[in-house]
């Protein structure tokens, strides 16, 4: 899901140039709407192109085309009239439907569906397309963690009954603890 | 004559009775491996995390590499262990200790020579501490060397240096309870050094000896702080720590 809007509107994008350049160049001529529907089958230099249009059984194809050429030849002049240079494809698209009967494979990957708008991915939503590696905690995780608590009691255990915690004399106010001097630094020595 | 049930088939019907009663079947909760037709599937892997009080503070399941065996594993986890080593053996340790600067090292002498495992469990406590400090501190240095305390976990690595100071001051206010030689001055020389706090420094130094200088009354107030205030705040700490993680995405991954 993460792929497919960058490559849609990079199709799309190239059919909309197309389009505008096809609709200026013939905006006296009567052809419009047979040039604004072609972006389909024209945009489709790239490889995912013929691989969308190949689904799309061969007599609806004819079918389209007969559509396509009754519309262009009944309303081709009006849907040229209200093509403007801003937005040709769409107008003229919506006047060859109401024309004509539905044109087969109309939209940008030979499909029906026109594209409203691409969402640019990470914009809206933030879809973690990559699915994640995942292990259950029982038993993976909790043997994992009961052996370390193991480990560590025993650890400690065994410490404890070898090495001995401190408990020197009483406490007394009266008597600091002063280390005791290494041999051979007493006052004397230090005085050399 | 009707053949009599040999052992075997008795054993395995009392069994079937056991497990078939309400008791057990409330005790032992659906994922159990102690409930009547147990399997291992991935269904009941989860019901035996979201069926148990202390087993479901886990996610059901985790990313691969939280469980990888590395030098670095489980060390908040073992934190956590050694305190509850800490409180169970602290709890014994509490029934032969009373806090008065006339019994605390008699008490403590006694332990270690007339009480049965006294002088083992007062080990124990003494040196799972130092681990708890180690670990900690370890836990924390993992956490900083990976950049888990990067957003989102910003809060989380506050409120474990929080831990961590919480940890410290555990560990300090139990080293005067032996009120011996080695528990006096080591408190003497902290606190003198707490007397320098820039203006409050004798007021501070004062609350924390419940006096001019230490007595009765400072291993009281130290005793109370060690088993009771500290521990009480650090529980609700901790509980905020382990909610966080969760609510954070679960343990960092490897950088």
């Amino acid at each position: 899901m993460t792929e497919i809007p960058e490559h849609l509107r990079k199709r799309a994008e190239e059919a909309r140039k197309k389009a505008a350049g096809a609709s200026s160049a013939s905006a006296s001529g009567g052809d419009a709407p047979a040039s604004s529907s072609a972006p389909a089958g024209s945009a489709g230099a790239d490889a995912p192109q013929s691989e969308a249009a190949s689904k799309i059984p061969a007599h609806l194809l004819e079918r389209a085309k007969k559509a396509r050429q009754k519309a262009s030849g009944d309303d081709g002049g009006d849907a040229g009239a209200t093509t403007t240079a801003t937005a040709p494809a769409p107008a003229a698209a919506a006047t060859a439907v109401a024309a004509a009967a539905p044109p087969m494979a109309a939209g940008p990957g030979g499909h029906t569906q026109r594209l409203l708008t691409v969402v640019k991915s990470g914009s809206i939503q933030d879809v973690k397309a990559t699915p994640q590696d995942k292990v259950h905690v029982w038993p993976h995780l909790l043997a994992v963690e009961f052996v370390a608590a193991l480990l560590c009691t025993a650890f400690l255990l065994i410490f404890s009954v070898f090495v001995n915690a401190p408990l020197l004399t009483l406490a007394n106010t009266n008597q600091t603890p002063n280390p005791r001097r290494p041999p051979g630094t007493s006052s004397a020595s230090r005085s050399c | 004559m009707p053949n009599r049930p040999s052992p075997a088939q008795r054993l395995a019907d009392l069994n079937n009775r056991v497990q078939s009663s309400q008791a057990w079947n409330s005790i032992f909760r659906p994922g159990s491996i102690f409930r009547k037709g147990y399997t291992d599937s991935p269904r009941n892997r989860s019901y035996v995390i979201m069926n148990s009080v202390l087993y479901h503070l886990h996610p059901v399941k985790v990313k691969r590499h939280a469980v990888k065996v590395s030098y670095t594993l489980c060390l908040g986890g073992l934190s956590f262990f050694l305190f509850i080593l800490l409180t169970v053996t602290g709890i014994f340790l509490m029934f032969f200790y009373r806090p008065t600067a006339a019994q605390a090292w008699n008490d403590i002498y006694t332990l270690q020579t007339s009480v049965t495992f006294g002088l083992l469990v007062r080990n124990m406590h003494r040196w799972a501490a130092h681990l708890m400090v180690l670990s900690v501190f370890l836990h924390m240095a993992r956490v900083f060397y990976h950049g888990a305390y990067k957003p989102p976990r910003e809060f989380n690595w506050v409120i474990g240096v929080i831990l961590l100071t919480l940890t410290l001051l555990l560990s300090f206010t139990g080293y005067l309870l032996p009120w011996d030689q080695l528990a006096l001055w080591a408190v003497t020389v902290g606190t003198n050094m707490m007397g320098y706090t820039p203006v409050f420094g004798n007021q501070v130094r004062f609350a924390l000896l419940g006096g001019a200088e230490i007595g009765t009354d400072t291993l009281l107030r130290w005793y109370v702080l060690h088993v009771l205030m500290l521990p009480f705040v650090i529980v609700i700490f901790m509980a905020i720590h382990f909610w966080r993680v969760r609510k954070d995405g679960g343990i960092s991954g490897p950088l």
